[in-house]
């Protein structure tokens, strides 16, 4: 159970405590009591003085530093190489020129470029069939213009 | 079982794995199944290119795969095409005997990329599927021009 000072025993303790005599126990007790709110002025001095050496006494820990050495390397390597596979991935997606050919890969720009071209000339553009679809894409009057083939509607 | 300590490290390469494989812009269409599944087999060529070699045609990504002879490749990329079809404008499509063997797509912007996608069934010859995805800054009607550019 938690246990209350008197002033008087206050005092005496603080007496104790610049003579050098207090226990870690009674140090504790004059903290708790030096904590609480509404105390007379006169012990200003002790609690500017407890204030600081409590401050002093548990100094902040973080997290990480509370980490066993073993997590904390895993989860630095585990960034690290996580960090190298977004780059590597990056930089292979910014730069890539490649073609598989029955699965073999080919990595000779010529080849490469030869083969890209090669796979459009496959494809049926129909030239003008397509720009003028374009065109009609782009064409922002297109809805009013067809809406006007059913005279009706207006 | 995997005890706590060893769980948080495998956690994060794990999402660094996610992070890295999710950052190109065709993951999220059908149509990269079509390059994942296919690509590296045999009867398939399939061309990847991005970065300096697209900069003088103005692209900045540019996927191909021609699969031949594969009635079964033919059947998927069409059905992955369909479900790209949701959102995409229709650019082209030419159907013969109720299949479609051409067909251009315009993809919903990603970011600043333009994307389209091009597919092409030929039977003279053989069967043969032609699937291109492009992405580019330019607008479609650039980016057709250029490609029928290449093309004569």
């Amino acid at each position: 159970m938690k246990k209350y000072l008197t002033i008087e025993e206050v005092d005496a303790l603080f007496k104790k405590y610049y003579n050098g005599e207090t226990s870690v126990a009674e140090e504790e007790l004059l903290q708790d009591f030096l904590k609480q709110e509404g105390l007379p002025e006169r012990f200003d001095a002790e609690r500017a003085l407890f204030g600081y050496f409590a401050q002093e006494k548990i100094p902040p820990q973080t997290i990480w530093l509370r980490l066993n050495p073993f997590l904390k390397w895993s989860i630095a390597a585990a960034v690290l190489i996580s960090g190298a596979l977004i780059l590597d991935n990056r930089v292979q997606a910014q730069n890539c020129n490649v073609a598989y050919i029955d699965g073999i890969r080919c990595t000779n720009s010529k080849e490469v470029t030869e083969l890209a071209i090669a796979s459009i000339q496959q494809i049926d553009l129909g030239a003008d069939e397509v720009a003028g679809t374009v065109d009609k894409m782009n064409d922002n009057n297109l809805v009013e213009s067809q809406l006007q083939q059913f005279p009706e509607l207006k | 079982m995997i005890r706590k300590k060893t769980f948080l490290p495998l956690l994060l390469l794990l999402l660094g794995w996610f992070a890295a494989s999710g950052v190109q812009a065709q993951n999220d269409l059908f149509i990269s199944k079509v390059f994942d599944m296919y690509g590296k087999k045999k009867g398939v060529v399939m061309v990847d290119l991005s970065g300096e070699i697209l900069e003088q045609y103005r692209l900045t990504r540019f996927r191909s795969i021609t699969i031949k002879d594969d009635p079964e490749a033919a059947t998927f990329a069409r059905k992955c095409l369909e479900r790209d079809q949701v959102g995409a404008k229709k650019i082209k499509e030419v159907v013969t005997n109720g299949i479609p063997t051409s067909i251009y797509l315009q993809l919903p912007r990603l970011g600043q990329d333009n994307r389209l996608i091009l597919f092409n069934e030929s039977r003279s010859g053989g069967l043969r599927i032609t699937l291109i995805y492009i992405e580019s800054n330019d607008d479609t009607e650039a980016i057709l021009k250029l490609l029928l550019k290449k093309k004569q």
